[in-house]
């Protein structure tokens, strides 16, 4: 079953680079997700100190951070689930592929 | 291991494999949805109209943003957006395997309420303000909960305690302030009446400046939050695209293969 073997190789192969086009997207959203944070906390932080808004302003500017905060993480989730679906279907595509292909051979 | 030569069973082998193949397939887990360009011409039409939105503000006096802020026109393009992302919303939640794009679309839909309440509440201030903006907030996150005509009968009558408390503390806070308010809202009027006149505008920032003056800029009106504010939107718009924008490149590559 050497075949087989091949084939699911070829099939983890195929799972890997249809995973990659994710990953620039990826690395861009999370790399200004996480600059985006530091700079919004300094921003509020640095109004209050120099009166430029009041603590109330502040307290809500906070609310809506944190509202930003889980929606930023909601789609990092997701992008993590477009790649694995990407690497799910070429997967499963490249592994009917490569049996059809080998059946041929047996039939 | 004895190799099967029989070509009998050699066919039932190979076609055991490419029924399991096949089920595997069919059998297979959605882990996100497809690639739907409708979705990004949504999201990026909102985007666009938030963005102008805070334009307008940005580029009008302070003292002139509260009268813009309550002019019908200005007030409707609050309600328009708010259409659009709850539209926007539910064609999210109808995609399947989209949670995650579903549930960036209902937490900018309620920072959105958030912001647009903010706004009418200006005058007000801001410790009554942020106690009206938490009360929706509550309210707002705990829409997805159990509701009280669905929970269970003590369940129930803790919510309508819980809600009858949070309208009777709205409805206090707001009579009391109601005095302050008028005459914040008459002098940014007054104010902006002599600044469209051709009047210097005061610098909010100078300690010489008005205490009405000094709380327009320091709030929901002032230029930190209103450019804080519109930072947010830049980002909660990235957001939403940004799972779509990881589809469309995964169906590009696709397409190409």
């Amino acid at each position: 079953m050497s075949e087989i073997s091949d084939a699911i190789q070829t099939a983890l192969q195929s799972a890997l680079n249809a995973a990659k086009p994710t990953t620039p997207v990826a690395r861009n959203f999370v790399t200004s997700f996480l600059k985006g944070r530091a700079v919004a906390f300094v921003d509020i932080a640095e109004g209050l100190a120099s009166g430029d808004i009041d603590e109330g302003t502040a307290r809500y500017l906070l609310v809506q951070e944190g509202l930003l905060l889980t929606a930023e993480a909601e789609a990092v989730a997701g992008l993590s689930k477009v790649a694995l679906q990407a690497a799910a279907d070429a997967f499963l595509k490249s592994l009917t592929d490569s049996i059809k292909a080998l059946l041929k051979i047996a039939l | 291991m004895p190799r099967c030569v029989n070509p009998v069973a050699r066919t039932a082998r190979a076609c055991s494999v490419l029924l399991l193949t096949l089920g595997l397939s069919a059998c297979a887990n959605r882990f996100s949805a497809s690639y739907e360009a409708k979705a990004m011409d949504r999201m990026t039409a909102i985007n666009a109209q938030v963005l102008t939105q805070f334009d307008r503000l940005l580029s009008t006096p302070l003292v002139c943003r509260p009268r813009l802020v309550a002019s019908e026109p200005f007030k409707a393009t609050y309600g328009d957006i708010e259409v659009l992302l709850r539209v926007h919303r539910m064609a999210e939640e109808i995609r399947p395997a989209n949670a995650e794009s579903a549930k960036v679309a209902a937490l900018y839909l309620q920072s959105w309420q958030l912001h647009r309440l903010s706004h009418q509440l200006w005058a007000q201030p801001r410790d009554v303000a942020e106690q009206k903006l938490n009360s929706l907030k509550t309210r707002l996150a705990n829409s997805d909960e159990l509701s009280a005509d669905q929970a269970e009968p003590e369940e129930g009558i803790r919510l309508a305690q819980q809600r009858l408390a949070l309208l009777k503390e709205n409805s206090a806070s707001a009579a009391a302030d109601a005095a302050l308010e008028a005459r914040h809202v008459s002098y940014a009027s007054t104010a902006c009446e002599a600044v469209s006149g051709g009047a210097k505008e005061s610098n909010p920032r100078s300690p010489q400046a008005p205490e009405e003056l000094r709380h327009l800029n320091r709030g929901y009106l002032g230029d930190s939050t209103l450019t804080s504010m519109r930072k947010t939107y830049i980002r909660f718009g990235r957001a939403a695209l940004v799972i779509e924008e990881a589809r469309r490149v995964i169906a590009e590559e696709q397409k190409t293969q």
